[in-house]
């Protein structure tokens, strides 16, 4: 099988390399890597106890579903759907863990940038989570009125 | 004489004022882990502005209660301030939360102006704090929840 050549050379060519300009990089100072580092232990905590109190909710609403015939949708549908964002939130949340400990173990830029990739993630989903509640807290209340 | 160019001597990167700003085997936050960081300060600050209101509404609710439970105890604050004790306490909590996202979402605001150092460790620490606050947070909720499953 021939193997697909690409000419550097090309106009229009873009290198498939991430572009990162170093001038504009900022020194990661011994004490901003040790208050890093001090967050990996409490992240990773709160990651697996949203895991597991996660998995208890699901577990005792679908038990208590079950003696409902009827609201199946609001019963089960709902708790999963808020199951599956939680998982997703303390998945992200070990993985900036695991983010945090590669740094500690000699990481380098790269492992820096991941655990800040990971962590905007997770900012930005749960942003999107409290959106989602206030809105419906909002059509909640202007239901009842 | 010391020779200032001899191996192993201090050099001026690697003393006084630098000696602050050198990075651990020169880790650096480049462009791209910048704006990781950029993209979350509007997040941050929404989520702590929240925080606010909750602690508003859960302290207009507090005074609420109070009064009524100081008017059907007769006149005294004293049962309605030891019933909400709890509530105190988890305002208190909410109110702190909401102060170090919005700390941490001022110090990446300040960075992503000044491109400092010091602006980025403020960051990191305000993070760290809000973490082992909502870690140590965690704990003592395992804690009541262990409670309650030993002593129901």
């Amino acid at each position: 099988m021939m193997e697909q050549q690409v000419n550097p050379y090309e106009v229009g060519q873009v290198h498939q390399q991430a572009y990162v300009d170093s001038s504009l990089s900022i020194p990661v100072t011994p004490l901003a890597l040790g208050a890093l580092m001090g967050t990996k232990f409490w992240v990773s905590l709160v990651g697996v106890v949203i895991l597991i109190m996660g998995a208890i909710t699901v577990l005792s609403l679908l038990f208590a579903s079950s003696q409902f015939v009827g609201g199946f949708l609001v019963e089960l549908i709902i708790p999963l759907i808020m199951f599956v964002i939680n998982v997703i939130l303390a998945v992200r949340l070990v993985q900036y863990g695991q983010a945090i400990g590669r740094l500690k173990a000699g990481g380098t830029n790269h492992d820096f940038e991941r655990a800040m990739e990971v962590q905007s993630k997770f900012w930005k989903l749960l942003g999107v989570v409290y959106i989602m509640i206030v809105v419906l807290m909002i059509v909640l209340l202007l239901s009842a009125t | 004489m010391k020779n200032p160019y001899q191996p192993g001597s201090p050099t001026n990167e690697k003393s006084g004022i630098f000696q602050q700003d050198q990075s651990p085997e020169g880790l650096e936050a480049n462009s791209s882990a910048q704006s990781y960081l950029y993209s979350i300060k509007g997040w941050l600050r929404f989520i702590s502005v929240l925080g606010f209101i909750s602690f508003g509404v859960i302290v207009l609710y507090m005074l609420i209660v109070t009064f009524f439970m100081s008017a059907l105890s007769g006149g005294g604050f004293g049962l309605g301030v030891l019933f909400l004790l709890p509530s105190m306490v988890m305002t208190i909590v909410v109110f702190m939360l909401a102060l170090r996202l919005s700390k941490y979402s001022s110090s990446i605001g300040r960075m992503q102006i000044s491109r400092s150092p010091t602006d980025l460790e403020k960051a990191m620490i305000e993070q760290m704090k809000f973490w082992r606050l909502t870690g140590i947070l965690v704990l003592v909720l395992l804690v009541f929840i262990l409670l309650g499953i030993v002593f129901s």
